[in-house]
């Protein structure tokens, strides 16, 4: 080969691999832009002219999975804290705000350490209880009541306003007129520039009392599960968090996490709706690109503490109320985006109400089992463990018999009808293309990804894989998964 | 033959915008916005259909058929008869040779949703672009199966039987349906919801065929497709495979059914459920809405109630006593007139919190609310209206209602004026006659008897 034609060939290769990375995620993400704010912020807007709103999603890359050791829940109180204001939007007067809260600090801190003082004098305590009430009472007084920043983003209609936590991420959002996205920014760049955790430990009890409802009290039987197969490890980490860690928690300790973890280059902001991307970059530049947050930062626990090794795998057996559950988990294969999305169908093949070999025969035509089902990634994406395969028995129906039964089927799967992996394939296609579909999911997914991947595209890429899928590579991967699967391992947990 | 020469055909193209959704609402053969293309398609055999391109890339198909076939109807007798028909469009097979209905759509990629309601019956399909067509084949298939073999009918009424062991297992739906059975009743004085169990032979599968050949006779239905395919590859499809089923009798419009009444006197009903930890409060009054301004009116109250970040509920159950995690309050229609104000938590102190509940529903009806509180409700009423208007499907569903002469039908476009007209003191005028505050009735579930379940009331395990 001539120099050149080399010199010709190159670049004509290279632009033919750049037009195989687009057409990789068009035109489904047509509309889409992404940018980088000089602070390591990402941004990434959805053009949608059709939507009369505007869907907004601000996403930390901060999960339940990187709570430290000894305070399960953190990043789940962070979510409901971060959420009351900023030194000055919502405070009455913020000097003497300030003043009343490093009162407050000083209260709790010498009540908690009389609680701890095995040689506490009798009365001690309560009187400093006393201060720390009194305290409360006049951080109070210096600041609005009521939901500060969603009070005032419903009096400009916005609507949906919520918060959530998972294993993977904190994310704040809602839908609002496009002409209020300037003024929700506003909001964000005060409570995150300048943070004020105000109300910290009445929202420390909101967050108690959620756990409570969430799991009535006790650890729910999949985070039993995770703890007994990785005790200690991130991924086995309760989502909402474990109620007497949460008590220990106090102001100064998630002030001092958020600083270290609430961070430009950790977050990204997702924007759908019938807007001018130009222009929303334009104002996330003049509200955050110049945010620098106080102290360095800290890789989150789920980037320092490796994802468990791969292990055999696990059949755990629980006695519920009224009936058994079967739990197998299933080690995860190391994988790449094409083995992933051959992993979600399998999960689809067993989740189908009407193709699922095992409901087939274990509710329909056994009637041992009453539901089945599969998750592919259980209970991270940034720390992928197990697929997880649940069985809920019927009442008077012996482990045993449920076990044996679930891994002859699980190991039958790859010889499943090859019009029911298509269907499965199918299936898991339009699973991930409604989520993309609708605007508040689609700012989720986009501000999700982006921010603990660094590709909004992923979800994309995964949709346009799965169109090209096989069959006979999702019967390959079950063959991985399940071939050899025995009732092994079994223990059971009473109730 | 052209194959849209002999049918009502418009066709039209036009871009999204405020003016177009104006527009779309007044006259029901206009574009949806966010449309490239409409057209609207009436077969000979009555059959009315829908069909859209959207504007921006679909990511699937979705296909809507709407049927007066609710569980009021007069045809249908008893409420059962509705259920079951609707489980027995997805039941069976086309054919011996084929695989069940259900399977056949799941290998295309289909998982079919549905609600039944008063007057009519949903069916909600999600499907792959690349098997609409043949989605569409198989769906007129179904729909043309004049007479359904016993198996698929005991096969439907197995299925409605696990939904509501379902239902009733599930100690909040069991909840709800016992509180709408509090406040409101039928003419002839007995609940509206009552608590079913379908025993073998308790429904007759004579009335299911006669309910079935009546109800889903092309005459009575409304089909929309919408998706990322051009309407002239989908409207000849439409037309001949759904052109083919047979016309049944001569059609009628939506006769509206006996509308329930208020119960005149509330009540405390108490379920136990162990998991219910802590202990899950409802609170419920009959209101009757039988005007745009009354609905509307309430849609506002309850904004200020119970559905706002500070709402009279959030601020003082979440925010001052700290007894709640979360109270929402929420406006269930009751049949065409009325609605059912309710308000739910979950909470370790249910004495406490009903009486606060109370408190603010009869304060709601006695003075007036302050203008700050009238803006804000009206903000998120106004955002929540947009967001409606911007649900393909809403649209679809409210146009297939307003073509099967329902007189349920609520344009979204006549809201503003309402809205606007609406001062603190009209708002309290306008809900005042409508609501008896003290026959408020509640449902408490929890796993021990609560001081308000003691004395007269019933704990059901």
């Amino acid at each position: 080969m001539t120099r050149a034609l080399r010199h010709c060939l190159v670049p004509l290769l290279l632009w033919a691999l750049c037009l195989t990375a687009i057409a990789e995620v068009s035109p489904l993400a047509r509309g889409i832009h992404d940018y980088v704010l000089p602070n390591g912020l990402r941004l990434v807007v959805a053009v949608r002219p059709e939507l009369q709103l505007a869907a907004v999603n601000l996403t930390v890359n901060l999960g339940s999975i990187d709570d430290p050791p000894g305070q399960s829940g953190m990043a789940h109180l962070l979510e409901h804290v971060t959420l009351s204001g900023s030194t000055t939007v919502g405070s009455l007067n913020p000097q003497a705000e300030a003043a009343a809260l490093a009162e407050l600090d000083r209260a709790y801190a010498a009540m908690e350490a009389e609680r701890r003082n095995p040689e506490s004098e009798p009365g001690a305590l309560v009187g400093l209880e006393r201060w720390f009430e009194q305290s409360l009472d006049a951080a109070k007084r210096t600041a609005e009541s009521g939901e500060i920043l969603g009070g005032r983003l419903e009096a400009r209609g916005g609507v949906g306003l919520n918060a959530t936590t998972t294993a993977d991420a904190t994310q704040f959002f809602g839908s609002l007129p496009a002409s209020e996205i300037e003024f929700w920014l506003s909001l964000e760049a005060e409570r995150l520039r300048h943070p004020i955790l105000r109300r910290f430990y009445s929202e420390r009890n909101v967050v108690l009392r959620e756990v409570a409802t969430l799991t009535g009290g006790r650890p729910t039987m999949q985070e039993r599960l995770l703890q007994e197969i990785f005790p200690g490890a991130p991924v086995a980490q309760s989502v909402p968090g474990d109620p007497d860690q949460i008590r220990g928690i106090d102001r100064p300790t998630a002030f001092a996490y958020f600083h270290r973890h609430y961070r430009p280059e950790n977050m990204a902001i997702a924007v759908v709706g019938n807007v001018d991307p130009e222009q929303v970059h334009r104002l996330c530049l003049h509200y955050l690109g110049d945010w620098q947050p106080e102290g360095p930062g800290d890789p989150p626990r789920s980037r320092q503490e490796p994802a468990p090794g791969r292990g055999v795998p696990v059949v755990r057996k629980f006695n519920s109320i009224r009936s058994p559950v079967v739990f197998l988990a299933l080690p995860q294969l190391p994988t790449d985006n094409d083995k992933a999305v051959a992993l979600d169908a399998v999960a689809e093949i067993i989740n189908s109400e009407d193709l699922s070999p095992l409901k087939r025969r274990l509710v329909d035509e056994q009637g041992i089992a009453w539901n089945v089902g599969a998750s592919a990634n259980y209970p991270s994406q940034k720390q992928t463990a197990i697929f997880l395969v649940h069985v809920y028995g019927n009442s008077g129906i012996a482990h045993e018999t449920l076990t044996q039964e679930s891994c002859a089927l699980l190991r039958s799967l790859n010889s499943a009808p090859e019009a029911d992996v298509r269907g499965a394939i199918l299936a898991a296609g339009m699973r991930s293309a409604a989520q993309l579909d609708d605007p508040p999911t689609l700012a989720s997914t986009l501000a999700f990804y982006e921010a603990v991947q660094g590709d909004w595209s992923v979800p994309f890429q995964r949709l346009e894989q799965l169109r090209r899928l096989k069959p006979e590579d999702v019967r390959a991967m079950a063959r991985q998964l399940f071939d050899g699967l025995t009732p092994m391992s079994a223990s059971i947990v009473g109730k | 033959m052209k194959w849209a020469s002999e049918i009502v055909w418009i066709l039209a193209f036009a871009a999204a915008s405020p003016a177009a959704t104006h527009a779309a609402s007044q006259a029901r053969n206009d574009p949806p916005p966010g449309f490239e293309a409409f057209a609207r398609v009436d077969l000979p055999n009555g059959l009315r259909t829908l069909i859209g391109k959207p504007l921006r890339t679909a990511l699937f198909s979705e296909v809507l058929l709407v049927a007066h076939a609710g569980t009021g109807t007069p045809a249908s007798h008893q409420e059962e008869v509705a259920h079951i028909a609707a489980q027995a469009l997805t039941t069976g097979q086309r054919s011996a040779d084929l695989p069940p209905v259900r399977v056949e759509m799941a290998r295309l990629g289909v998982s079919p949703e549905f609600t039944v309601g008063r007057e009519v019956a949903v069916f909600r399909f999600a499907v792959p672009t690349v098997n609409t067509l043949e989605f569409l084949r198989l769906l007129a298939d179904v729909l043309n199966r004049h007479t359904l073999p016993g198996e698929v009918w005991q096969d439907a009424i197995d299925r409605r039987a696990q939904e509501l062991t379902g239902e009733q297992s599930d100690a909040w739906q069991r909840a709800t349906s016992e509180l709408t059975g509090m406040v409101w009743m039928t003419s002839a004085a007995q609940p509206v919801v009552r608590p079913v169990s379908l025993r073998s032979g308790s429904v007759d599968i004579t009335t299911l065929a006669g309910f079935w050949k009546q109800a889903y006779s092309p005459a009575k239905m409304v089909l929309s497709v919408w998706g990322d395919l051009p309407i002239d590859q989908v409207g000849p499809v439409v037309e001949h495979e759904f052109g083919r089923i047979a016309p049944a009798n001569a059609s009628d419009g939506l006769v509206a059914p006996p509308e329930p009444e208020r119960r005149r006197a509330g009540s405390v009903d108490c379920l136990q459920d162990d998991s219910a930890v802590p202990a899950a409060l409802l609170v419920g009054a009959a209101a009757d809405v039988d005007n745009d301004r009354s609905f509307y009116a309430w849609q506002i109250a309850i904004h200020i109630l119970g559905a706002s970040s500070n709402s009279r509920l959030q601020r003082r159950l979440r925010t001052e006593s700290q007894v709640v995690y979360t109270v929402e309050a929420a406006g269930v229609p009751v049949g065409a007139r009325g609605m059912t104000l309710r308000i739910a938590c979950q909470t370790d102190q249910v004495e406490a919190t009903r009486k606060i509940i109370l408190e603010e529903l009869q304060r709601l009806t006695s003075e007036a609310v302050s203008q700050e509180e009238l803006d804000l409700a009206r903000a998120l009423l106004r955002s929540r209206l947009k967001l409606d208007g911007a649900s393909f499907r809403d649209q679809f569903y409210r146009r297939s209602l307003a073509m099967l002469g329902s007189s349920a039908v609520r344009d979204p476009v006549r809201a503003e004026p309402i809205l606007a007209d609406f001062t603190p003191r009209t708002l309290l005028e306008a809900l005042g006659p409508t609501i008896r505050p003290e026959q408020a009735s509640s449902v408490v579930i929890s796993t021990h008897l609560e001081s308000v379940c003691e004395g007269s009331h019933e704990t059901k395990p």
